[in-house]
């Protein structure tokens, strides 16, 4: 279809999981992509060169790791200089801990925030200026639903994506006015890695709480995104689109 | 783009000093008598939206990107002549 024709797309955590899910989709309709990665390999690359031949679209890999605060300077750099036409950011790549309230670390919490928040706000940052001097732009930032209804076990977790959520607001609220949206994409528990963190038996319980009594296809959380970085949403921003599956509809 | 990221500081012919003097008056709409003592929010124009112009200027000006915290460092005309230093940029 095309409907995101003649954009850039800049999405991290492009290899696998639903970062991978979304570069796949956005090239299928068109777009470029700036594929932000943390590890080189020939699979991969050899992955990112399949798509480019699928789709006939451009792929630029940039690699940073959202722990390093060097790296993510560095690829920072990188795109301010060879991407300033990016008008799609989706910050999708994260990490999930699990532990109660008073079994979590202060170093954990600081990891959680540093991956999850600190280096998404920087990334945000720098991006951002980039589309308002274009006078357009969408930013997609992953949060979770966890953020959004708070729960035990998710000290590290719940608060940094709630954090993100905030910036998320704040940021549609500032830049809006250049014509860049700004919305947070918060997913229930989805088919990758990170949603089989939990044990089964937690697992279990999740999805007895989602209306529609199962896990989200990576493909599901996608679209969303799509809708999101697309004109579809030309008139939403400061939003939370809740992906959960009716886990918050009581 | 936008009206208040436009500007005309790339002029081959001028020195660093006139670019940046330029990046002031266009992205703030001061004049260029007492650009010197400018501070930030000492004008109206030169509120956080300002701010954000003025970066675009200085950054397409002389082809530099500011860290973010040059960028809230930035808080006169006389500091910017500093950090400008840091990218190379002798003004
Ligand atoms: N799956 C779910 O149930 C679910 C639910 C709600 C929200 N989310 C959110 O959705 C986003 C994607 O999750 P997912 O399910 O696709 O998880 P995933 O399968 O675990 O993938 C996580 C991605 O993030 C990358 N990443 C992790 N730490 C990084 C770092 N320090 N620097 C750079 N990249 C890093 C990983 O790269 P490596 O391969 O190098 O590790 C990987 O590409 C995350 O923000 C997550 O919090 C997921």
């Amino acid at each position: 279809m095309g409907i995101l024709k003649g954009r850039k797309a800049l999405i991290t955590g492009c290899n696998r999981g639903l970062g991978r899910r979304m570069l796949e989709l956005f090239a299928s309709e068109g777009a470029d992509i700036v594929a932000c990665s943390r590890h080189r390999d020939d699979d991969y690359r050899s992955d990112m060169e399949s798509v480019v031949g699928k789709h006939g679209v451009r792929i630029f890999q940039i690699f940073m790791d959202l722990a390093d605060a060097a790296s993510v300077k560095e690829a920072l750099g990188e795109i301010g200089r060879d991407h300033k036409d990016v008008s799609v950011l989706v910050n999708n790549a994260g990490i999930a801990f699990n532990a109660s309230f008073f079994m979590t670390p202060p170093s954990k919490l600081r990891e959680l925030f540093e991956v999850d928040f600190f280096a998404q706000v920087e990334i945000m940052q720098s991006v951002a200026r980039l589309m308002m001097r274009q006078g357009r732009g969408s930013i997609i930032n992953i949060a979770s639903a966890g953020a959004v209804e708070g729960g035990p076990g998710y000290l590290a977790y719940g608060s940094a994506k709630a954090a993100l959520i905030y910036a998320t607001k704040v940021l549609a609220r500032e830049a809006g006015r250049y014509g860049v949206r700004a919305n947070a994409l918060a997913p229930g528990l989805a088919d990758t890695a990170m949603g089989h963190v939990k044990p089964e038996a937690e697992i279990g319980k999740v999805i007895e709480r989602t209306a529609l009594g199962r896990m989200a296809d990576p493909s599901e959380i996608a679209r969303c995104a799509l809708f999101l970085a697309s004109d579809a949403s030309s008139f939403v921003t400061g939003q939370v689109l809740l992906a959960d599956g009716g886990r918050q509809a009581w | 783009m936008p009206e208040a990221f436009r500007h005309e500081s790339r002029k081959k012919s001028m020195t660093n000093k006139e670019k940046y003097i330029n990046c002031f008056t266009q992205a703030l709409e001061v004049p260029a008598e007492g650009v010197e003592k400018l501070e930030y929010q000492g004008v109206e124009s030169w509120d956080s939206v300002g701010h954000m112009s003025l970066v675009a200027a200085l950054e397409d000006a002389f082809g530099i990107q500011m860290d973010t915290d040059d960028i809230v460092d930035l808080s006169s005309f006389e500091k910017g002549i500093a950090i400008m230093k840091k990218y190379g940029v002798e003004i």
